[in-house]
């Protein structure tokens, strides 16, 4: 993970929230209910989310989670949740040793290394049920 | 030394893999259980009569990156959850590793039943003859 870290240029979990209606709500501060399976009856959906990351889901929900409470749902419907892989090159850089016994010396090389990704990507809506 | 070499080179072999799985808790995990979770893929068609406990994951790297070893991850940790099984199912597979993720659920009006056992392709159906008609438990019943 952390070599894909460093090779993608990331840092955390990327995350994005996009309110679908023109009403905005205060961001709701309780325990937010979480389903993959199911719509809440009687819920209104007050937006779009999205969390990406080449995390696991214990990093990648929990920031979902977190954006559908600042859109100030209350229920986080998760959609989708799907991992891509790709291959990406990194420069590696190596220390060597290149002098003689008389003139010791240290070298550096630098040559690229090649690591599958995986980046999970977790898309759902905000939910308000029961809140005025 | 022949041996103790194969035996190494296979032990090696056997380490080039792992798997490694999650969860993250949504519901009221139970007791780990040790019947094994029942694993539906997604778009498989399920009783509404179940209580969702957490979403499970599992990642196998090397020689665990196929579907065999990801199903089996979730599979055990919905278990150490205390749960009857894992729907939803869904894993995607690159070259090197493998990932599933699936929601592990509790019946809440007991299992549903099994449904008929699969035919593997080319193997023989078996029916039974009463009277003049066959009796074939796979096929649609006739109006």
């Amino acid at each position: 993970m952390a070599l894909g870290c460093a090779a993608m240029g990331c840092l955390g979990v990327h995350s994005v929230a996009m309110p679908t209606t023109a009403m905005r709500h205060r961001p709701f501060r309780g325990r937010v209910t979480v389903s993959l399976t199911r719509d809440p009856p009687g819920g209104a959906e007050v937006g779009v989310v999205e969390a990406s990351s080449v995390a696991t889901i214990d990093e990648v929900i929990p920031e979902l989670v977190e954006r559908v409470a600042q859109l100030g749902g209350n229920y986080a419907r998760i959609d989708r949740i799907v991992t891509r892989y790709e291959w990406v090159s990194q420069p590696v850089t190596q220390s060597y040793q290149c002098g003689t016994f008389r003139f010791p010396n240290y070298c550096t090389r630098t040559y690229m290394q090649q690591h599958e990704v995986a980046t999970l990507r977790a898309t759902g809506r905000a939910f308000r049920v029961g809140l005025p | 030394m022949r041996r103790a070499l194969i035996a190494l080179a296979w032990v090696a072999c056997a380490a080039c893999g792992s798997t490694s799985t999650f969860h993250v808790v949504t519901g009221t995990p139970g007791r780990p259980t040790r019947v094994d979770p029942r694993v539906y893929l997604e778009g498989a068609s399920l009783p509404s009569d179940y209580t969702e406990v957490a979403i499970v994951q599992a990642i196998g790297r090397g020689t665990h990156a196929d579907l065999e070893h990801v199903v089996e991850g979730v599979r055990a940790e919905a278990a150490t959850l205390g749960c009857d099984a894992v729907i939803a199912t869904h894993a995607d597979s690159g070259q090197t590793q493998s990932s599933a993720v699936g929601v592990a659920v509790r019946w809440t009006a007991g299992p549903p039943p099994a449904s008929a056992p699969a035919r593997a392709a080319g193997a023989a159906v078996p029916w039974s003859p009463q009277g003049s008609t066959v009796v074939a438990p796979w096929a649609t019943p006739q109006p």
